[in-house]
């Protein structure tokens, strides 16, 4: 292990410094100390929008502060890359902002470093002066029913991640020879997934969506795709910009049944703008006639989908054979109270529903990084206070694994300043360790010893020229590499 | 004046839906000098020349005001980044906001009734020496529970 300590590093501070902790130090002697050029090290774990927000505003805020941002996947951006849907291009427009942070002298991607395996959170937390753990949610909720592991139940994080080349989900390869397909949860990856299933297929050809997803989404035989809710239309989670695209899918109509919709409009004349018009473009689809039933008649919309309330999942079905799935075992609820806060009681009725496919889409969730850091299984969090991790001080928190899995890019945005805000806060009253600390150069012959090669923004850059290049034989705006041992290949690992 | 302006340029043809951030207004004709003071999330007022027709997204890259995370998405209507909050007599000044605009304002942090995004936003004489102030980023956003 490197040495630690004060001797080789650009400290000119006196001498007696050195033996004295923060708390010992008088404050006239603390005021000396912050004239001295300290430059801090600091290191994010995660590089999607939580990880990158974060450094942007450490190393915009702090002259010094060398920033480096850790990530498992060979490739930076999180869920920008392997989340957001490869028809939404534009919301992947941060990627700009990312990688001029990325391109700062004082900031450095560590890719293919799984953080809690290949270096632990004391060996990061021993090198850095502080350690922001923005690592997100990589699982999801589960149903917790009898025949969740039948095939052809999948989550909708692994279905989103096998279109969007996550490595871990390219062998997939969803079943979809069958006519209905039905997903439980009603946000916006429900709708991201049911989009996706019923998009004519020469529309997703020009987007960077997967060769595999394509090959199996042309061969798809989905016709109607159901988004079932626990709760009532006031209780969908999913906004309006996704519905409204819903409605405009092309050569698909909207099943809406208008009884589910009936007084809604005067439940909602006090709600906030957004449930307002969210409800109202509800209501209206919903009493619209279907598309299909034009001059053309009902072959311009083959396609189907359409929400159910006040379904919850018991059971999924298996078919004759036990080999798949055939159908789902639904809870009639009822709902206790209103708003946001209604719960959903089970009434005792059921209702079957046939289905080849079911989708679960109840939520991601966190998971614990590391044995030393504090998690919270029942809230899916890491315990923190604004930021600051719950009885580990030097250790920090951003994004989904210190707030739950909800929210957009803005969301997790301003979470990231305010993590960063709180860490450079701490770091001026001297609540942080003010010695020099090694950074990357103790963690590097560490890795190197455990045979771990970690991927710069360099070589990402390489990475991202083949998949724009493959991507335009193709008409597409990239070809996503799925295969991290070729990726490695590729740039001469 | 403005009926003046090339077609494009017409502030009220620029409330389109969907609307990609557009090219720099040209230097055509007599425009007197506009002006145009953001209070930033600091509190601190910047007073910025403008064009009228000026896009406020534009405008803001223009001098390099640097508020955090401004235009994450380079102004095609899909983030909210970009929120600006208008004096109220103002903003009644203006033409209706978009469906598309309203849509991104409603995930936004703190929106008001006279929220725009600046990448849907242009200079108009009416806003001439007005206050327009960038909101300081809330932890709540509107996302549905």
């Amino acid at each position: 292990m490197a040495p630690r300590g004060w001797g080789c590093w650009r400290w000119a501070a006196q001498p007696r410094a050195r033996l004295l902790s923060p708390a010992a130090a008088p404050l006239g002697f603390r005021q000396l100390l912050s004239t001295v050029e300290l430059v801090p090290h600091i290191c994010v774990v995660g590089s999607g929008p939580a990880g990158f927000y974060t450094a942007q505003h450490l190393l915009k805020h702090h002259p010094q502060a060398r920033v480096d941002i850790y990530e498992k996947q060979v490739v930076p951006f999180g869920l920008v890359r392997f989340g957001v849907a490869p028809d939404h291009p534009e919301v992947k427009n941060v990627i700009n902002t990312f990688t001029q942070t990325a391109h700062s002298t004082r900031c450095a991607f560590r890719g293919n470093v799984t953080v809690g395996r290949d270096v632990s959170v004391s060996e990061l937390r021993d090198a850095y002066h502080a350690v922001v753990l923005s690592y997100g949610a990589e699982d999801h909720r589960t149903l917790g029913i009898p025949g969740e592991e039948l095939p052809g139940v999948l989550s909708a994080r692994a279905f989103v991640g096998w279109y969007n080349g996550l490595p871990e989900n390219h062998k997939l390869t969803p079943n979809l020879n069958c006519d209905t397909a039905l997903i439980l949860g009603q946000g916006n990856v429900a709708l991201d997934v049911a989009r996706i299933l019923l998009t004519p297929i020469e529309l997703l050809e020009k987007t960077d969506i997967t060769a595999d997803a394509l090959r199996v989404l042309r061969q798809s035989q989905v016709k109607r795709v159901w988004i079932v809710g626990r709760r009532g239309p006031l209780q969908v989670a999913f906004t309006i910009k996704e519905l409204r695209e819903m409605i405009h899918l092309p050569r698909s109509q909207a099943l809406l049944d208008p009884a589910d919709f009936e007084g809604l409009e005067d439940l909602i004349k006090e709600a906030p703008r957004p449930r307002k018009r969210l409800t109202e473009l509800l209501v209206q689809t919903a009493l619209k006639p279907p598309k299909g039933e034009k001059a053309d008649g009902k072959a311009e919309a083959p396609r189907a989908w359409g929400l159910r309330f006040l379904r919850s999942p018991l059971k999924v079905l298996p078919s004759p054979d036990g080999g798949r799935v055939a159908g789902i075992r639904l809870a009639v609820m009822k709902l206790e109270g209103s708003g946001e806060n209604a719960q959903a009681v089970p009434t005792g009725a059921v209702e079957d529903v046939p289905c080849g496919l079911v989708l679960s889409s109840v939520g991601y969730k966190s998971l614990p990084i590391d044995p030393t850091v504090p998690f919270d299984p029942k809230l899916g969090i890491i315990p923190n206070r604004n930021g600051r991790v719950s009885g580990a001080p030097g250790l920090y928190c951003s994004g989904w694994v210190k707030r739950g899995p909800s929210g957009v890019i803005a969301t997790t945005m301003n979470d990231g300043f305010l993590t960063g805000q709180v860490l450079l806060q701490d770091l001026e009253e001297g609540v942080l360790p003010i010695g020099p600390k090694p950074g990357y150069s103790s963690i590097e012959p560490l890795l190197k010893n455990r045979g771990v090669q970690p991927v710069s923004f360099e070589d990402w850059e390489k990475l991202d020229a083949e998949e724009v290049a493959q991507g335009q034989a193709a008409g597409k705006p990239r070809e996503k590499l799925v295969d991290p041992q070729q990726m490695l290949q590729l740039i001469g690992h | 004046m403005a009926w003046l302006l090339p077609a494009r340029l017409q502030p009220w043809r620029m409330f389109s839906t969907s609307r990609l951030l557009q090219d720099e207004v040209q230097d055509s004709g007599p425009q007197q000098q506009l002006t145009v003071n953001f209070i930033d999330h600091l509190g601190k007022k910047i007073t910025v020349p403008v064009k009228e027709g000026q896009n406020m997204l534009q405008l803001v890259q223009k001098h390099s005001l640097n508020f955090p995370g401004f235009g994450a998405c380079k102004g095609s209507l899909a983030c909210c980044t970009c929120h600006l909050i208008l004096d109220k007599e103002v903003f009644q000044k203006l033409d209706p906001v978009s469906e598309n605009e309203l849509d991104m304002l409603d995930l936004t942090c703190g929106v008001t009734a006279t929220s725009r995004l600046g990448c849907q936003l242009c200079m108009t004489k009416d806003m001439d020496k007005q206050n327009i102030w960038v909101p300081k980023g809330v932890t709540e956003s509107y996302t549905p529970q």
